[in-house]
């Protein structure tokens, strides 16, 4: 079920947010947990109801494999506790592996080879990528004393509740447990509720309203690139950079929502995004987006590795490995692991300049001012830019004919109705070598200004949780250094409190949302 | 306890906004579904009707109740004009569809028959909605899937079985016409739109005067039109080795939808008089010079043969090189300056409709309207000599209009050499 759906949002959340509380009221505890499991676990089955077997087993196994490495963490046999990490964490990753892989596997040995070995297309079982991490993470911690878990129903909610299963928030076993089991937990709370609901409208403003608004404007350009047309520079970058603040509010918006809907039932998930788009560095900008991702690959993947721990090299060829894994981990294909190692080497790059500038300008007087924070952000947004070029073509060759289309290798075009009404001007560009082309006025000027305007929601308004600031409204904050983003203006105004007049403001955020769900479109993040 | 402060205030404000929302796009009603009074100044005009056509047109033809129906693509929906006065029996329904294939226009009639007692059917055909690729093959069982959204509107199945899910799709359109963001933008664009008089536009019994032509012709010339219609008219014709049948037949899907299109409107006791849309001669040597005359003719004679094997008498050809389809475009420079037959190659202006009608709705005007020449009915038995006088026209043309034949060729040739 689609958290932007008719269904989800007047039936399924209603509904099993009132049968949870009253099931806590009449029967307590372990019947609500029940509930909610079963709830959750209808939502997964609305899709492919054959696909529950699949999640099912995976949590029998990764809860057994939980309970014997929190045994022999107690009984401090760490040797057999390791054999077993390593067997239970291939044991997911033979699963993620065979379901998103074999494809893409295959194909590759036939090519190298010569061979033509035949699978049969495999669908991708729903939101296998994140339940499968979020469980390699539990295995973890069980391994190391963090997490330990007696009861299945228990072990089922960390892994099925609704709001995060699909798309994450990829959370810890930590996180979440402890908070249905405090004081208060369980009952309902009138300003979770509130807090809840407005976290959850926004987030649906930013998925229905703007990422969907700005998605028709990048999908055209993507599919023409696709069909091998020739891009030109304008519709290039305009459909570059469409698809960037599509991306953006679509998977921040999603965010939003899965913490919305949770803390309608007074849970608080981790925070995913926290204005990505505003940072300085590449550095920065990975702690910004799709944080709980980044979390799981550096704990899990870059510290293992060695971190930055055994000199530079090693640390350059850790993040190359974490970002490939991490472009892998988004999708079977070349264009993910490009876009991995593409981010790889921004960090790379983006760790040896840092180091450079200290050694340059050690008392940071010439290069913090707001002239170098401008080019440093216009270097790194046109960086990420770049690499969202690769992650959104279909193929290699598709992403080419858009960047060679980004740096003008097809002309400069303009339409013809936009020129006509520059007048001497038009004659000016097309003396400078600017084509004319017909049709596509309206076209060219809406991916502009709608463009334009996400950038500025992105770059000057604040972001879900500076808006909530005073309801603590994700489970972990984020703070960073003033020279690491662009700065905001002041917006007090902005800062949410349960008052009459927010209630009216939410509301217009609301009804736009509802409003705009006549056009279902699904989440980008599902297909990962 | 300020929770419930923010509470209330959201769960009303909310209705009340929901509640707004369905009434102004109820009162405005931006894609004329509701059949709201159209005032002027507010809601006459409904530029965003364009976008919806297909949705409203299957409810607004049930509205009408109309005594005439216009069926065909885009070419009718902005060529006829059923305020015309010849029309003997009123309200006429334009119920025309851009875009739509044959076998589209056909289901569109079958579903208006469904539900209104129209005596009159006048049905536009186009060469280019019977073009056939080699790839298609004819199995006629293989008829469209009926999950295609226009489907799920119309009353009945293609074998008259009544729908299970129009019920259902009328409350969903209904329902996103009066809540949905698109009704709203919709609404606030209407309302917006409404000072300008060339502004897209459908009228309640389903003209699309298509007036914003008028703005591009004022700031951009005519020439452009052409010059944009010209490449697409080009590349279509030689996208594939066309053919009118399915490979190895006599047979193709969409003559068939035709066909039955007639006999149903037979057993009804509608009158379907079939006629073949005029084209502008840049057009017509699009075809000649893409090597498409002869299937072009042959088409016309499988139309012929059908509509008398129907017993629907002779088919009204309006396709033909004469003084109306020869209109030369205007001087290049002069903006403003609009033709006045044609918008561009494909589509002609309401006055050659007028024309069109007049000749054909003789019951209403007698003696043909204004010109008794236009047009030409054609039968089995003169066939025929009407194709050639056809070819000789069409010589004639390329004998006085050397300029523009040879314009064409080399498109042709452009697009032969990008498209072998």
């Amino acid at each position: 079920m689609l958290f932007n759906s008719y269904e989800f949002i007047l039936a399924f959340l209603p509904l099993t947010l009132a049968v949870f509380f009253f099931v806590i009221y009449r029967f307590g505890h372990e019947p609500a947990i029940a509930w909610l499991v079963s709830a959750s676990l209808f939502f997964y089955a609305w899709w492919s109801p054959g696909y529950l077997v699949l999640i099912g087993l995976s949590m029998l196994v990764n809860f057994g494999v939980g309970r014997l490495l929190a045994k022999f963490h107690s009984q401090g046999n760490i040797r057999q506790g390791k054999l077993v990490l390593a067997l239970g964490v291939m044991a997911n990753l033979f699963l993620l592996g065979y379901y998103k892989y074999a494809g893409f596997i295959v194909e590759n040995i036939n090519v190298v080879t010569d061979a033509t070995f035949d699978i049969d297309p495999i669908i991708l079982p729903l939101a296998i990528s994140f339940f499968t991490f979020q469980q390699i993470a539990y295995l973890v911690d069980a391994h190391k004393g963090l997490a330990s878990e007696y009861k299945f129903s228990h072990y089922a909610l960390f892994v099925t509740f609704f709001p995060q299963l699909i798309a994450g928030p990829i959370v810890h076993h930590r996180e979440m447990l402890p908070q249905f089991f405090r004081e208060r937990a369980l009952r309902i709370s009138r300003i979770d509720v509130c807090v809840g609901v407005s976290i959850f409208s926004i987030g649906l403003f930013k998925k229905v309203v703007l990422a969907d608004g700005v998605a028709v404007y990048a999908t055209p350009v993507f599919d023409a690139a696709e069909r091998g047309e020739e891009i030109t520079f304008f519709e290039a970058w305009g459909g570059a950079l469409a698809y960037t603040m599509q991306l953006y509010f679509d998977f921040s918006g999603y965010s939003d929502m899965a913490i919305g809907a949770a803390r309608l039932f007074g849970i608080k998930l981790p925070l995913n995004f926290h204005s990505p788009y505003k940072a300085t560095s590449i550095t920065e900008f990975w702690r910004r987006w799709h944080m709980t991702l980044s979390r799981f690959l550096r704990d899990y993947v870059y510290i293992p590795l060695g971190g930055s721990r055994r000199g530079s090299f090693r640390r350059y060829f850790n993040l190359m490995a974490t970002m490939l894994l991490g472009g892998l981990w988004h999708g079977a294909g070349w264009t993910f692991v490009i876009w991995g190692g593409l981010h790889g080497a921004y960090l790379a790059v983006n760790h040896a300049w840092r180091k450079i500038r200290g050694r340059l300008d050690p008392s940071a007087r010439y290069m913090a001012g707001p002239l170098y924070k401008g080019v440093a952000w216009g270097l790194t947004f046109i960086c990420v830019v770049i690499g969202w070029v690769f992650f959104r073509a279909s193929d290699l060759s598709s992403a080419i004919v858009i960047l060679e289309g980004m740096m003008g290798a097809n002309g400069v075009a303009i339409p013809n109705a936009i020129a006509v009404r520059l007048g001497p001007f038009g004659v000016f560009l097309q003396d400078l070598g600017v084509e004319y082309y017909l049709g596509g006025g309206e076209k060219f000027v809406f991916t502009y200004l709608w463009v334009f305007a996400l950038l500025l929601i992105a770059l000057f308004m604040p972001n879900t949780q500076q808006i909530m600031a005073n309801f603590s409204p994700a489970y972990n904050e984020y703070k960073s250094d003033s020279s690491d983003s662009l700065q905001l203006p002041d917006w007090k105004m902005l800062v949410w409190a349960p008052s009459r007049a927010w209630g009216s403001l939410v509301a217009v955020i609301s009804a736009f949302g509802l409003l705009s769900l006549s056009a279902v479109s699904e989440f980008l993040y599902f297909q990962f | 306890m300020r929770a419930s402060f923010f509470f209330q205030s959201w769960l009303a404000s909310l209705l009340l906004l929901l509640f707004l929302v369905a009434g102004a796009n109820y009162l405005v009603d931006p894609y004329g579904l509701f059949n709201t009074p159209r005032v002027t100044g507010i809601n006459e005009m409904k530029p965003v009707a364009g976008t919806r056509v297909r949705v409203v047109k299957p409810y607004q033809v049930l509205q009408a109740q109309p005594r005439a129906l216009i069926v065909g693509n885009s070419r009718p929906e902005m060529g006829l004009d059923p305020s015309h006065p010849c029309w003997s029996s009123k309200p006429v329904y334009n119920l025309a569809v851009p875009g739509a294939g044959v076998y589209m226009q056909a289901r569109f009639a079958q579903h208006a028959l469904v539900a209104t007692q129209p005596n009159l059917i006048l049905w536009g055909v186009d060469f280019v909605d019977f073009l056939v690729g080699p790839e298609e093959d004819g199995d006629p069982f293989m008829l469209p899937l009926l999950d295609e959204a226009f489907e799920q509107r119309l009353l009945t199945s293609p074998q008259q079985r009544t729908s299970r899910v129009y019920q259902w799709r009328f409350l969903k359109d209904h329902l996103s016409s009066l809540l949905s963001m698109d009704a709203l933008t919709g609404s606030v664009r209407t309302v917006w739109g409404q000072g300008n008089m060339n502004s897209s536009n459908r009228t309640g019994l389903g003209f699309n005067p298509a007036r914003e032509y008028l703005d591009i012709i004022q700031s951009e010339g005519q020439g452009v039109l052409f010059q944009q219609k010209r490449k697409q008219i080009v590349a279509t014709l030689t996208r594939k080795k066309w053919g009118i049948y399915h490979a190895g037949t006599r047979w193709s899907r969409e003559f068939e939808a035709l066909k039955n299109a007639i006999i149903r409107g037979r057993e009804q006791g509608v009158r379907v008089v079939i006629f073949i849309n005029p084209y502008h001669a840049e057009y017509l040597q699009s075809i000649r010079l893409t090597g498409k005359w002869i299937l072009f003719e042959n088409w016309k004679r499988e139309i012929v043969r059908i509509a008398s094997e129907q017993g629907i008498g002779s088919v009204w050809d309006f396709s033909g090189f004469d003084r109306y389809s020869s209109e030369s475009l205007p001087v290049e420079g002069k903006h403003a300056t609009a033709m006045k037959w044609f918008w561009e190659p494909a589509h002609y202006r309401k006055g050659l409709g007028d024309l069109m009608l007049g000749r054909m709705l003789e019951e209403g005007c007698p003696g043909g309207g204004e010109v008794a020449d236009y047009g030409f009915a054609v039968s089995p038995m003169n066939i025929d000599l009407h194709l050639e006088q056809g070819r000789l026209a069409a010589a004639e043309y390329e004998s006085v209009h050397v300029e523009v034949v040879s314009r064409l060729k080399k498109l042709v040739e452009e697009q032969r050499w990008s498209n072998p």
